[in-house]
Order: C-alpha cells, then structure tokens, then sequence
C-alpha cells in the first residue's frame, strides 16, 4: 500500500480547497488532515500501490485547481 | 532568488518573485499546465513561490527545462492578459452595460415619441376614421362612387 504526505501553504490553498480534494480522494485510500498555523499537512496512506506514482501529484493538481476557482470568484 | 530552473529526477523547480509576477498571473500559468504535469506550489519566503513542475511520464533534463521555459513564457503572456484587462476595465464594463440595456428596451425618446403619436392617433376632430355611411344622414361625400 502507498503512502504519501503534502503540505499546502495557506497563502497559497485555502484548506476548504484541501478538504475538497480529501472528499474528493477519500474513496481511494485513508487520508489524514491536520491544519497548523502556517499550512494543512495532508497524509495519504492505504492507497494501491498502483497509484504510488500518481496520487501525490493528483490530490496537489485537485487541490491547486480548487484554489484557483475559489481565488476567481467560484465554487 | 530567481527563475533559474532546477532540475531533479522528473521534476524542475524554481522561484517567481511575486512583485514581479502577481499571484493570479502564477495561477492563470499554473491551470495551463495542470493536464500535462503535476504543478506544485510553495512559499520559500515572503513574496516569493516556488513552482514544482514533475511530470507525469519519464522526462528528460531538456524536456524538463524546456518546460520550465515554458512555464515562464506562460508567466509573461498571463501578465500581459491581466495589464490588458486591468486597462481596458472600465471600457469593458460600459460596453457591457450598453449590451445588457440596449439589447431589447427601446431608448426612453423613442418610448415618449411613440406615447405622443399614438395620443395624436386618438384625437380625430375631422372624424376622418368614420366611415360615410355612419355618419350624420348617411349621404356619400361629393366626388365619391360608392354607392
């Protein structure tokens, strides 16, 4: 089973976009959140390791196109 | 700091300065790339974010600096769009405007104009709308063949 962590500044992703995206990715494994002051830190485990090379990159690419809607007046 | 590419195993990274480029610019950039690599973004210090461009197959070091080439010259053209459209705001939204309330409303002249002909319509002191026959007597009028 694959197993990642991202952190995703604050001033850069707003954490209802990193929530969106763990909604989003939950299905596929266990992902944990935790906020701190500066960032959210997201933990990825129990993902299929056939994913391994794909699902950091994947959650960040959700997680910056959700930023980028919600910092132009969307969703 | 600077934009100098740094090359890694399938990923290049490098630092825009965010006085130089805003951060909707680096975004507007970014949302280009996001179908052909993953883009990571990061905040090494105060108005500065590093891009991670890693890509999603195997990629070269040229093919990575190439991408990151790219991703300035996205970074330019995304300023360009947004001066452009911070300078020609004002003529937008009147263009606009003009748009929404012209498009099926008559201007108010063309309204009042209508209002005056058809009260002029109404008034028929000669009763030139009544027909002969219904007039007084019911005579035709001199000249007249009906009949």
């Amino acid at each position: 089973m694959a197993e990642a962590s991202l952190r995703f500044h604050r001033s850069l992703y707003p954490p209802a976009c990193v929530h969106e995206a763990v909604a989003a990715f939950s299905a596929l494994g266990t992902i944990r959140v935790e906020e701190n002051p500066q960032d959210t830190q997201v933990f990825l485990t129990d993902f299929p390791d056939r994913l391994a090379d794909r699902i950091e990159g994947e959650v960040g690419n959700h997680v910056l196109f959700a930023a980028i809607l919600a910092s132009r007046g969307g969703a | 700091m600077s934009m100098e590419p740094v090359i890694g195993e399938r990923r290049v990274h490098f630092v825009v300065s965010e006085e130089l480029y805003p951060l909707d610019v680096i975004q507007g950039a970014s949302y280009l790339f996001i179908d052909r690599c993953y883009v990571w973004l990061d905040r090494p210090a105060d108005k500065q974010v590093q891009v991670v461009l890693r890509s999603k197959g195997q990629a070269g070091a040229e093919e990575l600096e190439a991408l990151a080439g790219e991703f300035a010259n996205e970074l330019l053209n995304q300023a360009l769009r947004k001066n452009i459209g911070d300078t020609n705001a004002k003529i937008r939204e009147f263009v606009m405007a003009r748009a929404f309330f012209a498009a099926d409303m008559p201007s108010t002249v063309d309204r009042l104009l209508a209002e005056l002909d058809a009260e002029e319509m109404a008034v028929d002191p000669l009763e030139i709308s009544v027909p002969w026959d219904h007039k007084a007597g019911g005579r035709p009028p001199a000249g007249s063949t009906d009949g």
